[in-house]
Order: structure tokens, then sequence, then C-alpha cells
């Protein structure tokens, strides 16, 4: 699933492994949702959202 | 939470060790039958490492549908009474047909010689699975609909 995670950690100049540490996770897991290969739960994309100060539709809403 | 404190924290790593788990064990089910089925027919072991083989089967196999049972995630429709008392029906349905293709099976394999067993123990052993099913059904049901209505 595409999203615009990489992109608002980048304007927040996070690196993948300090995202990863703030939410919980691993940073192998952050460049995995990154690249759209693995669908994080609802928990993990609410406390990406509140670290990046972004909704849930700026971060993973797919524009068809 | 039963044994999962030694999981790691992080969700993916999580999901894909539970899944390695899920493998090996499917894996260690299927070598104990290859064991039991060996030592059955070909006497390919002692008759005690058979019977180990047996019981940590039954160990692996049993503690997996008690937790199953307990869990009141079997009957995820029922969440009123009419739901409930319609699913008891099925259950105590399905109970009587199991139990008769139990029997079946037995009274084949006692007609082909295959096993052992007189008339009464099979008799006994059909209705004791007979109870069982029903019973570990019901229970799962009630665990079902506690959850369903909480």
């Amino acid at each position: 699933m595409n999203n615009q995670v990489k992109k608002y950690r980048m304007d927040k100049n996070l690196t993948q492994t300090e995202l990863a540490e703030l939410v919980g996770a691993t940073r192998q897991t952050i460049g995995l949702i990154e690249s759209g290969k693995y669908n994080p739960s609802l928990n993990l994309c609410v406390s990406i959202a509140k670290v990046l100060s972004k909704t849930l539709d700026d971060l993973f809403w797919e524009d068809s | 939470m039963g044994f999962v404190f030694f999981l790691p924290k992080d969700e993916y790593k999580r999901m894909r060790i539970l899944q390695f788990m899920a493998e090996s064990f499917l894996l260690l089910v299927i070598v104990l039958l290859l064991g039991v089925f060996l030592n059955r027919f070909l006497k390919f072991f002692d008759d005690e490492i058979g019977f180990l083989f047996l019981i940590v089967l039954m160990s692996a196999l049993g503690y997996g549908i008690i937790r199953y049972i307990f869990s009141g995630i079997e009957y995820v429709t029922v969440f009123d009474k009419n739901d409930f008392k319609k699913e008891l029906k099925k259950i105590s349905r399905s109970g009587f047909k199991f139990a008769f293709i139990f029997f079946a099976i037995s009274s084949s394999l006692k007609f082909f010689n295959v096993i052992n067993f007189n008339w009464y123990d099979i008799f006994g052993l059909t209705f004791i699975v007979l109870i069982l099913i029903i019973l570990m059904n019901y229970i799962s049901l009630c665990f079902s609909f506690k959850k369903n209505a909480e």
C-alpha cells in the first residue's frame, strides 16, 4: 500500500531509526511501511501520525 | 497472554515469529504422525518410543484445541439467545453425525480385523466421543456468546 510516511518523515528531518524509536518499532519495520511492503496496525498508524503531526488521511489515504 | 511475553515488541517481527512458530508446529505434528504411523504399522521403533510420540502429539494438539475452545472466537455470529439456541441445535446434530461416522469407521476396522476391540469397546468409545464433541462445542459456544455480549 502506497503512503506518504517517507515524505513527511523527511520533512521533519527524522531518520528511519529515530522515527522507529519514537513509535516503538524497528528501523526495518519503518522501511517496510515506507516501501509499501507491510501494512501496519491501526495503533502503529496512529503513533506514526502523532509523531509526524499528520492525520491518517494525510499519511495513508490513496487517491483513486 | 499465555507464553507471548517473550515475543518482540515490534509488530512486524512479532507477526513473522508467530508465523514461524505456526509452521514449526505443523512440521512437528507431521513428524509425530509419521512416527506414530511407522511405529504402529511397521514396528520401526520400540513401543515406548511410539507411545511417547503419541503423548507429545496429543499434548501439542490438545493445548491448541483447549486454548481455542476457551478463547470464545469460534462462534462469531452468536449474539443473542435465538442465535445461541440455533447454534446449540446445530452442535447436537453435528455431534451425532460425527459419532455415527466414528462408529461406522470403527466397525469397519473391526470387521476387517485392523483393530482388536470388542463391540462393548466400540460402543463405549463412540458414546464418549459423542459426549466430548458436544461438550467441547457447547463450552466454546458459551464462551463465544459471553465474548460477543461484552
